[in-house]
């Protein structure tokens, strides 16, 4: 076992990591994850201030914690002095694990399993492949190009993702926002549910699932005509089949509206970025 | 935060690349993640959007080679290339040192390509419920107005096929009142169960909302803990169908997963005397 305890910006190299464990109140971590020959599993600590930084490696097992952290997390509470952030490179293959309290976080490239807790920090993932699990407070998770199976929890966090084919996606939050723009494998699902947050979604025009949109107050709304409007008592509903009914796509709100978009088929791998067209 | 590169270090990459031969999006986004150790490896949603960018700058542009766009450099790119390439050099200089640069650009990426798809679907159910409404209100227009036509003409035939109708109708009910019934009944059976099902459905969002937000130590692990296992079993299940099952392998599966139980509870869940 090889531990450090870090008190200003240092840079450190390892040899095997196959987990990374790492817990931080506040600052940033990104984790970038590759395969590149020649690229070392490393820690790059840019700025450390409060509570030094406690880094342990132990048989593949990298972890990262601050010292005290119980005590300095009600520190954190009355004055926010403590500040971290570091870069850390992990093979591909590398499940993660981050506990933020009010740190940002990013995580790029991973294949392996991603595992996520935050309380009011957000949360970015580009190109995870891995299977995520996310749960925050008050925390955004902000993906583009995720593939593999999503499941996210918050309270008032908002879930945004943006491309990715995913395996299944499971949200649930009481006031967050989820708005989705991605694929669906064959037989994949997509479950939201949401008491006030409003939710949209976008699948492409081809996708096969069986849908079902629930709503007590809010608006529904969907651009694929094969569905049916019912209403039952205050419940609204559109429900039925799209394309061979192979997937699933739910979608239950008490009062966020919801809405299900069709992606033309053909411009799936550019997404459009309004605006960009003419820069303001 | 204060951006590092200011405003648009990749994007002075991208000129690079772009100079060195015309290039297709893909071929960019395989170079930067080669360039760059594999310690930045940017995604469609990230590159498409700069080229589009930096074509709507004049900078690049593009034509389709068997159905791709192939991305090249105009004149204005290679002035401002020019005019940057002390920053260029830097640029090269740090390309090794900077993985910590390249997360706040892909951060800022992110967040960009997010906000903006969040605004053009907001946009799109505006659009998708405006138009709702207009269909809906048209289409009322168009059929009362060609209805009031067709009433006039219709009205006198109408009213002479209404009179001999009338009669046979009048038998026909008779007749199939009895079955209409049945099938009332039926329909209402069908909708007790459907609101029955959703209600069974909201009652379980409400107390696991409930419960994340608000409950004790004890119920979110209770709920985790129902989260794993489900997962377990949708992923046993998916990886089963991909793999051949045999007898004895059934046999075996069922030996792991007892002992699987008994471990569970001599391991991991506390018996309510050692509370």
């Amino acid at each position: 076992m090889t531990r450090w305890t870090i008190e200003e910006p240092v840079e450190l190299d390892f040899d095997g990591v196959v987990t990374l464990r790492a817990t931080v109140l506040s600052g940033s971590v990104a984790v970038l994850a590759s395969d590149a020959p020649g690229l070392k599993p490393s820690v790059v600590v840019h700025e450390v201030s409060g509570p030094p930084l406690v880094i342990v490696h132990e048989a593949g097992l990298l972890t990262i914690t601050q010292e005290k952290l119980v005590e300095n997390l009600f520190g954190l509470l009355r004055a926010p002095k403590t500040r971290v952030e570091m870069t850390v490179t992990v093979p591909r293959e590398c499940p993660v694990t981050l506990n933020l309290v009010a740190a940002d976080g990013l995580l790029t490239g991973l294949g392996a399993r991603a595992s996520i807790k935050s309380a009011s920090g957000t949360v970015t993932l580009d190109g995870v492949t891995g299977d995520v699990d996310a749960n925050t407070v008050s925390g955004a998770v902000e993906a583009t190009d995720l593939d593999g199976t999503v499941s996210f929890t918050s309270v008032s966090g908002d879930l945004a993702l943006a491309g990715g084919t995913v395996a299944r996606l499971g949200a649930r939050t009481v006031s967050g926002r989820v708005t989705a723009d991605v694929g669906l494998l064959a037989a994949g699902r997509i479950d939201v549910h949401s008491v006030s947050g409003d939710v949209a979604l976008r699948v492409p025009e081809s996708t096969g699932a069986s849908v079902a949109l629930n709503s007590a107050a809010g608006v529904i709304d969907t651009t694929f005509a094969g569905l049916r409007r019912q209403e039952v008592g205050i419940m609204k509903n559109i429900g039925g089949t799209i394309g061979d009914g192979a997937g699933r796509v739910s979608v239950t709100t008490v009062s966020g509206s919801v809405t299900l978009l069709g992606r033309a088929t053909g411009d799936t791998s550019e997404i459009t970025v309004p605006g960009s067209e003419n820069p303001r | 935060m204060s951006p590092v590169f200011g405003h648009g270090r990749l994007r002075l990459y991208l000129l690079k690349l772009l100079e060195e031969s015309p290039r297709h999006g893909y071929e960019v986004i395989r170079l930067l993640q080669d360039r760059f150790l594999g310690v930045y490896s940017p995604s469609p949603g990230t590159i498409y959007p700069r080229l589009a960018r930096l074509e709507a700058e004049g900078l690049v542009t593009h034509e389709i080679v068997k159905g791709k766009k192939v991305y090249s450099l105009t004149d204005a790119g290679r002035a401002e290339l020019e005019r940057r390439m002390d920053e260029l050099a830097e640029l090269e200089d740090e390309i090794a040192a900077s993985a910590q640069q390249f997360a706040r650009e892909v951060q800022q990426d992110v967040r960009q390509t997010v906000r903006s798809l969040r605004e053009e679907l907001t946009q799109a159910a505006r659009t998708v419920r405006e138009q709702g409404q207009k269909a809906s209100r048209e289409a009322w227009r168009e059929s009362s107005e060609t209805g009031r036509d067709a009433w006039r003409e219709t009205a006198e035939t109408t009213r002479d096929a209404w009179r001999e109708t009338a009669e046979t109708a009048r038998d026909a009910w008779r007749e199939t009142a009895g079955s209409t019934r049945g099938e009332w009944k039926r329909q209402k059976e069908h909708w007790k169960e459907q609101t029955q099902a959703w209600k069974e459905e909201w009652r379980r969002n409400w107390e696991d909302a409930w419960r994340t937000a608000t409950g004790s130590r004890e119920d979110v692990a209770r709920l985790k803990l129902e989260r794993l296992l489900s997962t377990f079993v949708t992923e046993v299940r998916a990886e089963a169908a991909g793999a051949g099952l045999a007898e004895g392998g059934l046999d075996r599966a069922r030996a792991i997963l007892d002992e699987a139980r008994e471990r569970l509870l001599a391991e991991a869940f506390r018996r309510p005397e050692d509370r």
